[in-house]
């Protein structure tokens, strides 16, 4: 994993700090690692899967230009969820066997560990961001099911990622 | 900025080196950072790391932990 001391520390928290490589798999390091203490998994990263995913991304972003307003704000947050999601870079392992049912939203992160991290990573992303801009957080907590079912959506179609707001009933402050 | 008349911000795939095509990124983010959350916060390394790990738990709901 990257080192954690970023090399541009007037940048890092803005979304211009995600152009350096060594920032983007901090973020990325810091939202599965959230994910996995939370429900007592173990991370395992493909590190090559992940610089890919960074160099596809800021491919992608230069190609697609916009008008740096809100609009483009969106797109390279769905751009960065479709360009983690194409790739195999992390897998969850639980840490200890559950005393009953598995948690739901473990299930999910087995089942789509990439997807999924891809998700929340650039919705705390959006959110971060926003509730900066607003001070009101725009997430309402995600079901299980709303989970699963936008990263299965991922999973067969990562260009859908550009819906991520809807995927996620995430609001918006613009109109 | 390294840019091609053709596109407001950034460069166009294929034009330039990587290192210009990262920096046309940079400038493109770093302009919304301005335009469109007017350089709200900029928080230190840590204070970022603990919002962001804030917005993670607030997307998944209270914790039955």
């Amino acid at each position: 994993m990257a080192d954690p001391a970023p090399r541009t520390d007037g940048l890092f928290g803005r979304l211009a700090g995600l152009a350096e490589q060594v920032e983007f798999e901090v973020h990325y390091d810091a939202v599965a690692t959230s994910l996995a203490d939370r429900f007592t998994l173990q991370t395992h990263y493909n590190i090559a899967e992940m610089q890919d995913a960074y160099a596809v991304w800021i491919a992608k972003c230069a190609s697609a230009g916009g008008e740096r307003d809100y609009r483009h704000f969106i797109r390279v947050i769905g751009l960065l969820i479709e360009s983690l999601a194409r790739h195999r870079i992390v897998t969850y392992t639980p840490m200890i066997r559950p005393a009953g049912p598995m948690d739901p939203y473990v299930e999910v992160l087995l089942k789509f560990p990439d997807e999924a991290t891809a998700l929340v990573a650039g919705a705390a992303l959006y959110v971060v961001a926003v509730e900066r801009l607003t001070a009101r957080d725009p997430s309402v907590a995600l079901s299980p099911l709303i989970l699963e079912n936008a990263a299965g959506i991922l999973r067969r179609r990562p260009d859908a990622a550009i819906r991520f707001r809807e995927l996620l009933q995430l609001a918006t402050p613009w109109s | 900025m390294a840019s091609n008349e053709n596109r407001p911000g950034g460069l166009p795939a294929g034009t330039g080196s990587a290192d210009d095509i990262i920096r046309a990124v940079r400038d493109d983010l770093a302009a919304m950072d301005e335009r469109v959350f007017g350089n709200h916060g900029a928080p230190s390394f840590d204070q970022h790391l603990a919002e962001l790990r804030r917005a993670v738990n607030g997307l998944l709901g209270p914790s039955r932990g």
